[in-house]
């Protein structure tokens, strides 16, 4: 027999703010360990939480983002636990009302997946488990994060990564997240269950907790769908429970059963009064949403790019950043598109060098197609300026340290003409006669007497001419 | 509203500290007299009433600016921290 | 020494008071650390409370100044940062000479629960201060200091107050800040203080009050000139707290308080009575145990004992979690944040915790209505003097027990203003008056209780205890 999956997904996503959830501290990464905090973040006796407002507007985009209802009255809850990386011994969290409900996320397939909930919440601080102590650092502690809770609308393990993905870009683009899987800005836990084709009930669910990458939640997927299944097939129960999965033999291992589960004693934070956001903040954050990635793939084709150019573009959103300042400075969208597809990605590829890391600069790029453009360099000379370029050098500055500059000056180009046709009067009467080699004869004499400088197509064209006579 | 030794017991531990034997049988009976005190509550008609939560609630409209307005040093952090290890907190193993 | 904020005080008054404090310490036991002075006498601000010396509860955070809150746990705390009034007090031009003892983690009505032991009461030393806040109110009693910070969240400044003879002010939740100061229950705490005489209360109040945005229940509402009260009653409605006074026993304390009255009524002041529904004054103290409980069960889950405070050493983090709580916080404050937890537990929240907030709402809202026939709402501050060291007799299911003795918890509920001053004297032990009146409005509070401190005199009394006098 055959099983549906059913499987709903939380994710915790690190919103991208200047300070904290709850204090006046810096999110930092890679600062030096337990320098990035405060008497808050360390929740010292007698300290009080105080909240972001740039983490409610970014909360508030995701929900708009999410087509979320939005409660605006702000309220915080406790959720009460004891772990050595919660220094409250709380989080506080919107447990009764968050932020944003009834959302929804469309998949590429055009699927709607139904968001639960979006709310606030505080991060933990990052425990580093040696083999016999463990060691704290709390500059994570506080981070302020979004929940975004979906309804057991996913059906596979590629829908699920499918959900993950749209969330990430929208997360992405709406700068509300880094939304890096892989630097733990975004992390995921997957509830999943069996049941029955046909049947429309719910089987017992299991959740997976902490899965850190695309990859991971495949395998937790498909694992747990398996060990689910054979259980069903075997005659026995599944029982509700955490799990986690480890990657090292990438099967999930249990955590803690419904028996075992913690209460968490929920109540309304006191510290925090109900906060009213206005009407008036709200039209501003909604009328100043960033671009989506959606919208921005669509304006990129009107602009006259492949479907695929734009897709790739805008699947990195430094990229799709660049393409746009890029095209500030030139008219020849295509070309700067081509550049950066073929040729900057592909540095960035051999490089392994995030297209954000790039000393190439936007102004550089869009002079350099210009002066191909103009002809002012040939193509093969601007490969060799471009290698120049990615080293944050300006354009016209390397065309002219090189002297690659191209004289295009007709009137030069003609009197150089002239002089060679004044020495060898006999070309244009070969040229007559059908010699088609006179003409390339002429172009090479021009161009040693110009030092190579004579811009070739030009030269050519006016050599043609005063073969023929015309 | 259930409660015995034992589940007195196992409240203390999910707060992380324990009781003795004693001092267990003493908060099991505590119990009893919250309980009646509880009749007293229940003498109160609370249908329809909302659970009050702050002594005031206006709302308010206060939200901070997202700028960095207070950090200590990692000394300052580390201050009152029993072992340490470059900059680090150093706790005994997490078991859980 | 009976010196006031009022006065001028100079270098010598500050020595002088440090030797006083020591001296009475040796009988009251109400120190936990004396401050050296020199550091804050190198930069004495200008203001209202230029170079007069005062004392903080124990449970206010002084930076770099061990802060207790009279607990184990937090007996080698040095907190890293100063409570919003610390800095105020300062700024004001006031020297902390003192930290003073509390009941533990302010969690008490007596000051027996305290770490360093009882605080006597200077009247007479076989009975107890009060508490929490007993080592501040004992420290102006007895005339160590004019002015000393507690904190209220059931009545922990206006009970010792009534027992200690001097003035005990409470001002409306939200108006002075509560960042830094430890807690007890966040949404019954209230910062307030001791002078001995209500002139005294007024400047402090000023020094004290206003918005600060560490605490996001701190108000916006202007400070007024607390100072130019009008002590004018003539025509002002005085309303008697029936709901109190017709439990109280002792005949001695209701003939006190009705010869104040009396000398009110000739002031022009108008009496009436006011009243509560009996089975609401009834249901005050469990109320207030299960919200006070359950609040503080949550707000102490920061004592473990890894970031701060006395950290016993075991084997896993765990088993040091449960070693510090278990060793560093009494059996006293063990109990009560097991009944805290078990009135948070899911299957309890509505019969105990939500119960209690909906009872708290409609003892509110019947206050509130007293105050619509009065201007000012009164009662004996409790039904007798402070009781012995050795405990009293009474049953705790009286009425009396249950609603005089529990009464002040109104002002905590609602929030109000609330000032106890003294009455009068039983078996040569001081008794208190408590006055109340609506949100914010502290100055019209002064001048009702200016009024009374006109008419029973009872402005400035000193207890001395210090070897000079016995």
């Amino acid at each position: 027999m055959n099983f549906e999956v059913i499987i709903g997904i939380e994710i915790h996503c690190e919103l991208k703010t200047t300070t904290k959830m709850f204090s006046g501290a810096p999110v930092t990464f890679g600062q030096a360990p337990n320098s990035a905090v405060n008497e808050i973040d360390l929740a010292h006796p007698g300290t009080l939480p105080c909240v972001n407002k740039e983490a409610v507007r970014k909360a508030l985009l995701a929900c708009y983002a999410c087509h979320c209802e939005i409660d605006t009255l702000v309220r915080f809850d406790r959720k009460n636990y004891y772990y050595s990386d919660l220094p409250k011994g709380y989080q506080i969290t919107q447990q009764f009302h968050p932020i944003g409900s009834h959302g929804y996320i469309t998949l590429s397939t055009g699927k709607k997946v139904r968001l639960n909930r979006i709310h606030m919440e505080e991060d933990t601080a990052k425990q580093f488990h040696l083999s016999d102590k463990t060691e704290m650092d709390f500059n994570r502690a506080g981070v302020p994060l979004v929940e975004i809770v979906s309804e057991p609308d996913l059906r596979s393990s590629a829908e699920a990564i499918d959900y993950v993905n749209q969330l990430r870009e929208i997360l992405e683009y709406l700068d509300v997240s880094d939304a890096k899987m892989e630097e733990g800005s975004i992390r995921c836990d997957i509830n999943i269950s069996l049941r029955p084709y046909g049947y429309d009930g719910f089987g017992t669910k299991v959740e997976i907790k902490n899965l850190n990458s695309l990859a991971n939640i495949e395998r937790a997927i498909e694992f747990e769908s398996e060990r689910q299944s054979e259980l069903y097939l075997r005659g026995k129960s599944v029982i509700q429970e955490t799990r986690r999965f480890d990657e090292a033999s990438r099967t999930t291992k249990s955590m803690r059963t419904k028996e075992t589960a913690l209460d968490y004693k929920y109540f309304p934070e006191p510290n925090i009064f109900p906060i009213r956001l206005s009407e008036k903040w709200l039209k501003e954050i909604q009328d100043n949403m960033p671009e989506s990635a959606k919208a921005k793939r669509e304006r990129f084709v009107g602009l006259g790019l492949s479907e695929t150019d734009a897709a790739i573009l805008v699947s990195q959103r430094p990229l799709a950043a660049f393409f746009e300042e890029t095209i500030q400075y030139t008219d020849q969208i295509k070309a700067v598109a081509n550049w950066l597809l073929v040729d900057t990605l592909g540095y960035c590829n051999k490089e392994n060098l995030p297209v954000a890391d790039l000393k190439l600069k936007p102004k550089a790029l869009a002079d350099l197609i210009d002066l191909i453009q103009n002809k002012t360099i040939s193509s093969k000379q601007a490969k060799e300026v471009f290698a120049q370029l990615l080293e944050g050098r300006d354009a016209g500055e390397v065309v002219k340290s090189k002297g690659m500059t191209q004289v295009s000056d007709a009137g030069f180009i003609q009197s150089l003409i002239d002089e060679v046709l004044a020495e060898n009067p006999q070309l244009i009467a070969d040229y007559r006669a059908g010699k088609d080699r006179s003409l390339g004869f002429v172009v090479g004499q021009v161009m040693k007497k110009s030092q190579g400088k004579a811009n070739p197509a030009l030269t050519s064209d006016l050599a043609k001419k005063a073969l023929s006579g015309q | 509203m259930k409660h015995d030794q034992a589940f007195v017991i196992q409240l203390a531990n999910q707060l992380m500290f324990t009781l003795s034997e004693n001092e267990a049988r003493e908060i099991n009976e505590d119990f009893d007299v919250l309980l009646a005190q509880l009749d007293l509550l229940d003498d109160v008609n609370t249908e329809n009433v909302e659970p009050m939560a702050y002594p005031f609630e206006d709302e308010t409209d206060f939200l901070r600016e997202d700028v960095v307005s207070h950090v200590i040093t990692q000394d300052e952090a580390l201050a009152n921290v029993k072992v340490e290890d470059a900059g680090l907190i150093v706790v005994p193993k997490v078991v859980k | 020494m009976n010196k006031r904020v009022q006065d001028k005080w100079t270098m010598e008054d500050i020595e002088a008071a440090i030797r006083h404090m020591h001296q009475s310490h040796e009988k009251l036991n109400h120190v936990v650390t004396f401050v050296d002075p020199r550091k804050q006498l190198l930069d004495v601000a200008e203001g209202p409370f230029h170079q007069v010396p005062i004392a903080l509860k124990d449970n206010v955070n002084t930076k770099g100044i061990l802060t207790t809150a009279s607990s184990k746990i937090l007996s080698d705390y040095v907190p890293v940062y100063d409570a919003t009034i610390t800095k105020k007090l300062r700024e004001a031009g006031a020297v902390v000479i003192a930290k003073t003892s509390l009941d533990e983690l302010g969690m008490g009505g007596t000051n027996l629960s305290a770490a360093t032991g009882p605080v006597l009461n200077p009247y007479d030393l076989s009975r107890i201060s009060g508490g929490s806040s007993g080592g501040s109110a004992v420290a102006v009693a007895s005339g160590d200091v004019p002015f000393a910070i507690g904190s209220d969240t059931g009545d922990s400044v206006r009970k010792p107050a009534s027992f200690c003879g001097i003035t005990g002010t409470k001002p409306t939740y939200g108006r002075i800040s509560r960042y830094g100061i430890i807690p007890y229950a966040s949404s019954l705490d209230h910062v307030a203080f001791f002078t001995r005489n209500v002139k005294d209360a007024a400047i402090g109040l000023g020094v004290l009050a206003g918005r600060d945005d560490h605490d996001m229940t701190s108000s916006f509402l202007p400070v007024d000139d607390y100072e130019n009260y009008d002590a004018n009653i003539e025509g002002k409605v005085f309303g008697v707290l029936k709901s109190v006074t017709d439990y109280i026993e002792d005949a001695r304390v209701l003939a006190l308080f009705d010869q104040l009255l009396d000398k009110l009524k000739a002031k022009g002041a108008i009496i009436k009575e006011v009243e509560i529904p009996y089975n609401l004054m009834k249901a005050v103290w469990s109320t207030y145990n299960i919200l006070s409980n359950c609040e503080a069960t949550a707000n102490h889950s920061n004592l473990d004992g890894l970031r701060f405070g006395v950290g016993v050493s075991g084997e896993s983090v765990e088993e040091v979690m449960t070693k510090s709580r278990t060793q560093g916080l009494s059996f006293y404050i063990r109990r009560r944040f097991v009944t805290g937890s078990y009135g948070l537990l899911q299957e309890n929240q509505e019969k105990l915790f939500k119960k209690a907030q909906r009872v708290r709402r409609l003892i509110v809202e019947a206050y509130r209505q007293c105050f619509e026939a009065a201007d000012v709402v009164l009662a004996p501050a409790s039904g007798r003097i402070a009781t012995k060291l050795s405990g009293s007799d009474s049953d705790p299911m009286s009425d009396e027990s249950l609603i005089v003795e529990n009464w002040l918890v109104l002002g905590n509920f609602s929030g109000y203003p609330s000032v106890t001053l003294p009455m009068g004297f039983v078996d040569e032990c001081p008794i208190g008056v408590n006055l109340n009146t609506l949100p914010f409005t502290e100055k019209q509070l002064f001048g009702y209780c200016a009024a009374v401190e006109e008419v029973t005199g009872y402005a400035d009394m000193v207890k001395e205890v210090g070897k000079d006098e016995l």
